[in-house]
């Protein structure tokens, strides 16, 4: 099975971290589309089907709840999951603006098994009880 | 609890789960000697934190998990230490903070030029490498 993953952060060091985690999760083979904020995540999504966004809030020129709220207008994207990776802890906050529009929070600084429950339920994956397919043991990002 | 002793806490949660750095207990002597600065300026406060070299390079390598990385990645890298301990810091002592954060910034820094008279400091240390934090209210 392969995936495509978008992956929206201005940061390149998180962007290289979150590729990183889910490439230690070895869910199959992805291809990995990065966007430094909502704008470039729109371009590359009218090109390209993703199977699963994951996207930081804070980010210029377009910030996530912009980002999540146009691609829910796009009835193609309508049920694409998308996980928000965030320093902001006040989730209140994002499910307010976001409400019923995500399918998860990731708050900053996360470890790699959270990213590997999302893709699990997400992309209904078999559940591997004692990851001897993933790389978390003795983890470093 | 005050802000910085807050702000200390976090610091080391988060440089400990996601930089793998175990805070150390402060030596008798160290050198003060710092070569990035990652700042973050809000309508509420400034928070601004020190680094030596070789510490910034060491939060890098881990957090990257691979040594071929460049003064950009390491300016990148603290930029978000600084971000995740923003984000975590405003959910603790300004709940009511109902803006997005604003973007840090990192670089290298001149301490020559630095004035920190108006601020309350604090330090960690990391292999004998001191993290110098610097948090000021603005009212």
């Amino acid at each position: 099975m392969s995936y495509n993953i978008l992956v929206l952060d201005d940061s390149r060091s998180m962007r290289k971290v979150l590729i990183k985690s889910i490439k230690m999760c070895n869910i199959g083979e992805v291809s990995f589309y990065q966007a430094i904020n909502g704008l470039e995540g729109l371009e590359i999504l009218k090109d390209i089907w993703v199977d699963m966004i994951f996207s930081d809030i804070n980010m210029p020129e377009m910030d996530g709840f912009t980002f999540v709220q146009n691609v829910r207008k796009n009835d193609v994207f309508e049920k694409t999951p998308i996980i928000i990776i965030t320093s902001e802890t006040r989730q209140d906050t994002i499910n307010e603006k976001l409400n019923g529009m995500i399918e998860g929070i990731i708050l900053k600084p996360f470890r790699p098994e959270e990213i590997k429950l999302f893709l699990t339920e997400h992309l209904h994956l078999e559940e591997n009880t004692d990851d001897e397919d993933s790389d978390f043991e003795g983890f470093d990002f | 609890m005050t802000k910085i002793q807050t702000l200390k806490d976090l610091i080391s949660n988060i440089l400990k789960k996601m930089f793998f750095l175990n805070e150390e207990t402060a030596p008798d002597k160290f050198m003060e000697t710092f070569f990035y600065s990652t700042e973050i300026t809000d309508n509420n406060f400034h928070i601004l934190l020190l680094f030596s070299d070789k510490l910034a390079c060491e939060i890098t390598e881990n957090f990257l998990g691979f040594e071929d990385y460049d003064q950009e990645d390491v300016l990148d890298c603290l930029q978000e230490v600084v971000n995740m301990i923003t984000g975590n810091f405003i959910g603790i002592c300004f709940p009511e903070h109902d803006k997005l954060l604003p973007f840090p910034t990192s670089s290298i820094c001149d301490t020559s030029t630095l004035s920190v008279e108006e601020y309350e400091s604090d330090y960690l240390f990391y292999h004998l490498q001191p993290l110098k934090i610097l948090y000021k209210e603005i009212k």
